[in-house]
């Protein structure tokens, strides 16, 4: 007992300045990740281009100008993948700042017909806008404008946005979005099993091929948002990895 | 009383029942062989779809990548005072052009958010002169250069153009005086956040890249936000 005390007081001493260490560590890991992020976001800030923030934590996207976030993209999930063949198992971001290659088509842009109004119709329009612009009360409606007649168009062309898609950034790196309903019905259950085949013997053939399996980041949110966030992507639209340490 | 014993004739074995389709099937070599070969090329195929493809973990539990040559000035207190700077001192106001919202911002809260009318993204082309216009409301940062109430317009030519009307001589014969309604927010370039006419349409794509708002959030937006704020559209 008289020889057990010191021998306890000093595994005590030990164990207090190893967790002091490691929480020195964690800390100085801490400051170190927000700089090089920090740093990262100043650059991108600084571009006056859109830019987007993948937050792991939240787990968000958003998108961002100037410093400002204009739009949060709350995720249902997301996932980190690194490629079995290609050794996974080393759970880091392979950078912080990626930029965006992938071509980001063209929308669909719809032709204004030139109004062909009858004099009618001009008449009464013009006589509702002298009303309106002497602060009177106009009586009938306004014909439809060119504007009002392609509207549809507008919100097909929405519609039609991709809701699931596959983006590839400098350095190595893919994003993979998911557009999907949170309750998965059979189909979209399916489409994740013929999604992860695909994947497999994709990093399959790239591993035999000897080409680089990048890293895979897989988000999945609402179908409307997925669509949203195809909408918003820029050429060369940068990405940037927060992650800050757990904990 | 005697026991009688009485020998019974033995049964006849039992009638094999005849075998199913896929039994005779499987009793010949061949299809056996091919059923096989064929369990085996799912069981391959599966095997290297699992064998290339990922492992994953939540994206919350992944490492950073820390660059440790970033310069020694760059201290991380003077860096977050610059993204800070970044951020705009008073309201702000975010236009989400694809959805037809206009949202009224302060330190990252909505003061007010309205429903808009943004650009058709359409295009107008004019055979007569060959010239192109792009009804587009443009994406990026700008800001309220001036403002003005009971605004007059002075119609581009792309207005006579689209409801098939001759350019007029005069310009004076251009000013309209009732389709920006009572306010107008000055962004550049021509583009505005202003009233309409057509309150109907607001929800929709219908302008010409001008953003057009209702008469009550119009009236609010254009007494809180002064000339020099910052307008995110996107």
């Amino acid at each position: 007992m008289k020889h057990s005390i010191p021998l306890l007081a000093i595994l005590g001493l030990f164990a207090a300045t190893a967790t002091a260490t490691a929480t020195g560590d964690d800390a100085a890991d801490a400051v170190l990740e927000r700089r090089s992020f920090v740093t990262e976001e100043l650059t991108a800030a600084k571009s006056q281009d859109f830019y987007l923030v993948f937050d792991g934590s939240a787990p968000a996207l958003d998108l961002k100008i100037e410093g400002v976030r204009v739009h949060r993209f709350a995720l249902d999930k997301a996932e980190f993948g690194q490629s079995r063949l290609a050794g996974a198992g080393q759970r880091q971001w392979p950078g912080v700042s990626f930029s965006l290659v992938s071509e980001i088509p063209e929308p669909d842009r719809p032709q204004v017909e030139i109004q062909q109004a009858d004099e009618t119709d001009k008449k009464q329009d013009e006589s509702i806008r002298q009303a309106m612009a002497k602060g009177q009360k106009p009586a009938g409606e306004l014909s439809q404008t060119a504007g009002e007649k392609i509207a549809r168009l507008y919100q097909e062309d929405n519609a039609a946005a991709p809701m699931t898609f596959r983006l590839q950034f400098e350095p190595d790196m893919v994003l993979v979005v998911r557009g999907e309903p949170r309750a998965m019905d059979l189909g979209s259950r399916l489409r994740r099993v013929k999604y992860t085949l695909q994947e497999g013997w994709q990093g399959f053939y790239l591993w035999l091929t000897g080409k680089t399996v990048a890293t895979r980041v897989v988000v999945y949110l609402p179908p409307e948002d997925a669509r949203r966030l195809f909408k918003v992507l820029t050429p060369e639209i940068r990405l940037l990895v927060y992650a800050p340490p757990a904990g | 009383m005697t026991d009688t014993i009485q020998q019974t004739e033995p049964l006849p074995p039992a009638a094999e029942p005849a075998p199913g389709p896929l039994m005779r099937a499987w009793r010949s070599a061949s299809v056996r062989y091919a059923l096989l070969g064929v369990a085996g090329a799912v069981l391959v195929t599966l095997s290297l779809a699992w064998l290339g493809g990922y492992s994953y973990v939540a994206a919350a539990d992944v490492a950073s990548a820390v660059t440790s040559d970033l310069p020694s000035k760059n201290d991380l207190k003077q860096l977050e005072k610059k993204m800070a700077a970044l951020q705009p001192r008073g309201v702000y106001i975010v236009v989400d052009a694809s959805q037809n919202r206009l949202r009224l911002m302060k330190n990252d809260t909505v003061l007010r958010e309205a429903v808009v009318s943004a650009g058709t993204g359409a295009v107008l082309k004019d055979e007569k002169s060959g010239r192109t216009w792009v009804f587009e409301t443009p994406r990026g940062v700008r800001v309220v250069r001036t403002k003005k109430t009971n605004p007059c317009w002075t119609r581009p030519d792309w207005d006579y153009v689209e409801n098939g009307e001759p350019l007029p001589r005069n310009w004076r014969d251009r000013i309209d005086c009732a389709a920006l309604g009572d306010y107008a927010l000055y962004l550049g370039d021509g583009y505005m956040i202003h009233g309409t006419l057509y309150e109907r349409s607001l929800g929709l794509s219908v302008t010409h890249g001008c953003v057009r708002v209702g008469a009550e959030d119009l009236e609010a937006v254009y007494k809180a936000a002064p000339v020099g704020t910052k307008v995110y559209l996107y």
